[in-house]
């Protein structure tokens, strides 16, 4: 089974300029046949358009319907392939542009990236557009699944709106069990991410991580990473909207034995 | 002048901070002496003051002056507006403008690449050019690389004369209409510079900044 724990909130900056936290994540956990199946989203709306708010809704649901859809039909998760994500992102594209026409608005005021983790019990696929990471553990350390995607400038990255998504769609399937996997998108990167040796932080995971596996029920956990997320030492660093996703597997009893 | 001594230019270990680069191209030509450059020399330490009253865009703005009176100096290379310490200018010579932009557009490139080098993100650069007067040198050449540079949006580079510059050369080296400083209110303008480089330097993917316009009744500006 599985603790997590997601939470977006929005930017001291956005906060000041009255702007809606752009930012959504999700958690699914999934039982299909013998398996439960953990489904990780996160997206961040672009700051220049205008109902990316809606938009990252949207992707983060969408996304989370269309793998849990196939899941069902498959009855597990094995081995995929990069095909497989593009189709679920041109879901998630359908149901954006669903959503422009019917508002009369163009698909770019929906703009998002969209990050996703799907773990099984015996191997895990990531999907990633735009900047933000995941972050796994692997043996003792954390290890950054893909590194943010930016344009030649900080403030510029892919969105799933784009046109030619599945040009800038990065997959990897990962064989093997994972047990502990974080999400964060862009506003926590300058902390979550060591730039200079270009890797995860791991003065930034670890106490998070311990925190998770110190509680048992990870509600408890909610008000303190609430606190953490909004916390002035934070906001000195960045006034950009923060999502943070912590999921971490629990041992079954038997599995002890 | 004061020798500026480069120092604590390349903290990019302890400040892993995206960095929003910004060269002044600054015209300490004869005819600035007097008060402008004394005005001149106020506004860079109001500028100093304000970005560093900022916890993000202290350690985001990178700033180097380049100097153009006579001859053309690099009075202060990039540094990080916490340890930017603005220099003394003095006014003489003639206005070698041409040569003075295009070492704003070499050191952009070079910095760049020093960012890129030490996996520091960063935002476009600015160039800002202030002067009173007109080159005195080939300044076609520097022109024709401002408009290359802004196409391409490899930095955006604007222009502010003071009362006495050649708007139109100053036209022709911009692709943006250059600004029209009224009287000597530099102070004014190293304030606005400072606000619009704060909101740059928190801005984040897809987001475009919008400039607050200096060319309004109170602002410094006029076209």
């Amino acid at each position: 089974m599985w603790k997590t724990l997601a939470k977006s909130v929005q930017g001291v900056g956005h906060r000041r300029g009255s702007i809606p936290c752009q930012d959504s994540c999700l958690t699914k956990l999934w039982s299909v046949g013998n398996e439960h199946v953990l489904i990780l989203a996160a997206s961040d709306g672009a700051g220049s358009a205008e109902r990316s708010d809606i938009g990252s809704r949207i992707a983060c649901d969408a996304i989370q319907r269309v793998i849990a859809d196939d899941l069902n039909r498959w009855g597990g998760l094995t081995s995929l392939a990069i095909e497989q994500a593009t189709r679920w992102y041109q879901y998630v594209l359908d149901d954006l542009q669903r959503e422009a026409t019917t508002s009369g608005v163009g698909v770019r005021e929906f703009a998002c990236t969209l990050l996703v983790a799907v773990i099984g019990e015996t191997g895990a696929a990531f999907c990633q557009i735009g900047d933000g990471a995941m972050v796994v553990k692997v043996g003792d350390e954390f290890q950054h699944v893909f590194w943010p995607q930016s344009g030649e400038y900080a403030n510029t990255t892919n969105f799933i709106t784009a046109g030619r998504f599945e040009n800038e769609l990065m997959f990897e399937w990962r064989d093997g069990r994972m047990d502990e996997i974080a999400i964060f998108t862009d506003g926590l990167q300058s902390v979550a991410l060591d730039y200079a040796r270009r890797q995860a932080h791991d003065p930034f995971f670890s106490p998070l991580f311990k925190a998770m596996s110190d509680h048992d029920n990870s509600a408890d956990l909610e008000g303190p990473m609430q606190a953490f997320l909004e916390s002035p030492d934070l906001a000195e660093r960045t006034d950009d909207d923060l999502t943070l996703i912590l999921a971490t597997r629990t041992l079954p009893n038997d599995a002890i034995l | 002048m004061i020798e500026q001594i480069p120092f604590g230019t390349n903290n990019f270990a302890e400040n892993p901070e995206p960095r929003v680069p910004c060269v002044l191209l600054l015209d300490v030509s004869g005819s600035m002496g007097g008060n402008p450059i004394d005005e001149l020399n106020e506004g860079l330490v109001v500028y100093k003051d304000e970005l560093v009253a900022d916890a993000l865009a202290s350690k985001r703005v990178e700033v180097a002056i380049v100097t153009f009176g006579g001859d053309v100096q690099t009075a202060c290379d990039f540094t990080t507006a916490e340890s930017f310490s603005p220099p003394t200018l003095t006014a003489t010579g003639d206005t070698p403008m041409g040569a003075a932009i295009n070492q704003a557009i070499d050191m952009v490139h070079g910095r760049k690449q020093v960012y890129r080098t030490n996996g520091i993100a960063y935002y476009r650069p600015w160039i800002f050019l202030i002067t009173d007067g007109a080159p005195t040198d080939d300044w076609q050449t520097a022109a024709q690389r401002v408009i290359q540079g802004e196409t391409s949006k490899a930095f955006s580079f604007f222009a502010v004369g003071v009362e006495g510059a050649n708007f139109d050369i100053l036209k022709q080296l911009s692709k943006r209409e250059p600004l029209r400083l009224k009287g000597l209110r530099f102070r004014d303008l190293f304030q606005w510079l400072s606000n619009s480089q704060q909101s740059v330097s928190r801005s984040t993917p897809g987001e475009e900044v919008p400039l607050q316009n200096p060319v309004t009744p109170g602002g410094w500006a006029s076209v």
